[in-house]
């Protein structure tokens, strides 16, 4: 298993629903286990929130100023093979 | 790793996609229709042909999609839990179409048994569906969709006024003489509640949540999202109370304040205009129109505009996102959701959708030379999006081709 951990940008906004949801589920699925994801986004992306529950993701949400959100994800569980 | 959404609170794909499918469907055969009856469709609100036309629009062409979208979207975006939901779609679409279809055949035919069955189907269909999504929208909604939500539950008191002004016209017209009512203000009275409350307000709901999303615009101001619907509601009851003169000037100013605010955002959209953008353009434009054309006085022209002109022309704009969107979200791997129906494939049934909606306004005045091509042109847009549709479920391998029965 690999030990270090690295934090993975992904900037969707600007892109038409669903892109930012296409994009940031095909960047989640590349996570390692220690590594985390930090997404920008224009709105809060409640519909992510329970994907991300249900699927063995965390999450921690910062409001930025201008009605933009960085999201913060990262495993609770360790990727299938 | 292979992607696998799990979207515990949506409904199975079958129970949605169905209301959707269904939508080209009944427009297919109210362009039949109209090119059967040709102008007598346009000779007054209370003809057969007239009335049978309308009620294939807005039960069948609009009602469908309003009921699939509701049932889509609610468990999504506000995260509600909708009891039975997919025994309930199902019986509800069912009950839905048969309905539709018994009543345009209760007023082409003058039959009252007709019109009694009618009832028996549409006013229990419509019941449930509005019971199962009061229980969901219930408990607290993400402070995101809270002005989507707030207009829905308007709306869905809106639907709970039609269906009942609508079942008792039914029962009306099954009892010739029992149930004495009347006819024409109640009438008045049931389209103005479906049309402004029941379909306007869903429609602005959707768009404080969908056009910043699928349309890349700024967010609604705030002071619309919480105005519009008390608003349309406020001069609902007006009418409700005859005073109509204050009741046409808050409802046009109310249609005015929001097609106004709604193209002002499509016009700060930096992409080129795709589909949906002209298709909510269009229906934005036929809602500035309807306005003008009420104002003056016009019989049948702002009716035809609100229908096929605003409600539907937004609706065949919104099923190209929402169905790629279900299809990619059911079939893991699938390539990205633009794809599955591409943007010139659309374009092009906008074109046939606007053509038909030009004939349709123009038959309200010329309706001899032009009906029956209206109703031509109706069919064709409507086979349009049909192949469309149907050419994007058989790209995508669905869990539903294979499930089994239970």
């Amino acid at each position: 298993m690999n030990d270090t951990s690295h934090i993975h940008h992904l900037d969707v906004r600007g892109l038409e629903a669903p892109e930012p949801l296409e994009k940031v589920l095909d960047a989640i699925d590349l996570l390692g286990p220690n590594d985390q994801l930090s997404m920008l986004i224009e709105r809060e992306p409640h519909p992510l929130y329970r994907i991300l529950a249900n699927n063995g993701y965390r999450h921690r949400t910062t409001a930025l100023p201008g009605f933009q959100y960085e999201i913060r994800i990262w495993r609770t569980i360790a990727p299938l093979d | 790793m292979q992607r696998k959404l799990d979207l515990d609170q949506s409904p199975e794909l079958a129970a949605v996609l169905r209301f959707f499918l269904a939508t080209p469907l009944f427009a297919l055969l109210a362009g039949l229709l109209l090119l059967w009856q040709g102008e007598s469709a346009f000779h007054s609100r209370w003809s057969p042909a007239t009335l049978a036309l309308t009620h294939l629009f807005t039960l069948g062409v609009l009602g469908m999609s309003m009921l699939g979208a509701l049932i889509q979207i609610l468990p999504v975006v506000a995260g509600c839990e909708l009891p039975h939901v997919d025994k309930m779609a199902r019986t509800v679409h069912t009950l839905l179409g048969a309905g539709t279809l018994v009543l345009a055949g209760a007023f082409l035919g003058s039959r009252a048994w007709l019109f009694a069955l009618a009832v028996a189907l549409l006013a229990p269909a419509l019941l449930w569906f509005i019971g199962c999504l009061a229980v969901g929208l219930w408990r607290a909604v993400p402070e995101g969709a809270a002005p989507m939500v707030a207009m829905v539950r308007l709306a869905l008191a809106a639907l709970l006024v039609t269906v009942v002004l609508g079942a008792l016209l039914g029962t009306a017209l099954a009892l010739p003489g029992g149930l004495p009512l009347p006819l024409m203000r109640v009438t008045d009275l049931h389209a103005l509640w479906g049309l402004f409350g029941w379909g306007g307000l869903l429609l602005a709901g959707v768009a404080f949540q969908v056009l910043p999303m699928f349309q890349v615009t700024p967010l609604y101001e705030g002071r619309l999202e919480r105005h519009l619907g008390l608003a349309v509601v406020l001069a609902l009851m007006l009418h409700v109370a005859t005073a109509t003169l204050a009741a046409s000037v808050l409802l046009c100013a109310a249609c005015v304040w929001f097609a106004g605010a709604t193209l002002r955002l499509l016009a700060r959209r930096t992409r080129e205009p795709d589909a949906m953008t002209r298709f909510w353009r269009l229906s934005m434009a036929s809602l500035l129109a309807a306005v003008i054309l009420w104002s003056a006085g016009q019989p049948l022209a702002p009716w035809v505009l609100i229908i096929a002109g605003v409600l539907f022309s937004a609706i065949n704009g919104m099923l190209y996102k929402i169905v790629p969107f279900l299809l990619w979200r059911d079939s893991p791997g699938q390539r990205q959701v633009k794809h599955i129906i591409p943007d010139a494939l659309a374009q092009r049934q906008y074109r046939l959708h606007l053509l038909a909606l030009i004939l349709l306004l123009a038959a309200c005045w010329y309706p001899e030379p032009l009906a029956h091509a209206a109703g031509a042109a109706t069919a064709l847009s409507a086979l349009a999006l049909a192949w469309n549709l149907l050419r994007a479920c058989r790209q995508v391998p669905l869990k539903i081709h294979v499930a089994s029965p239970d």
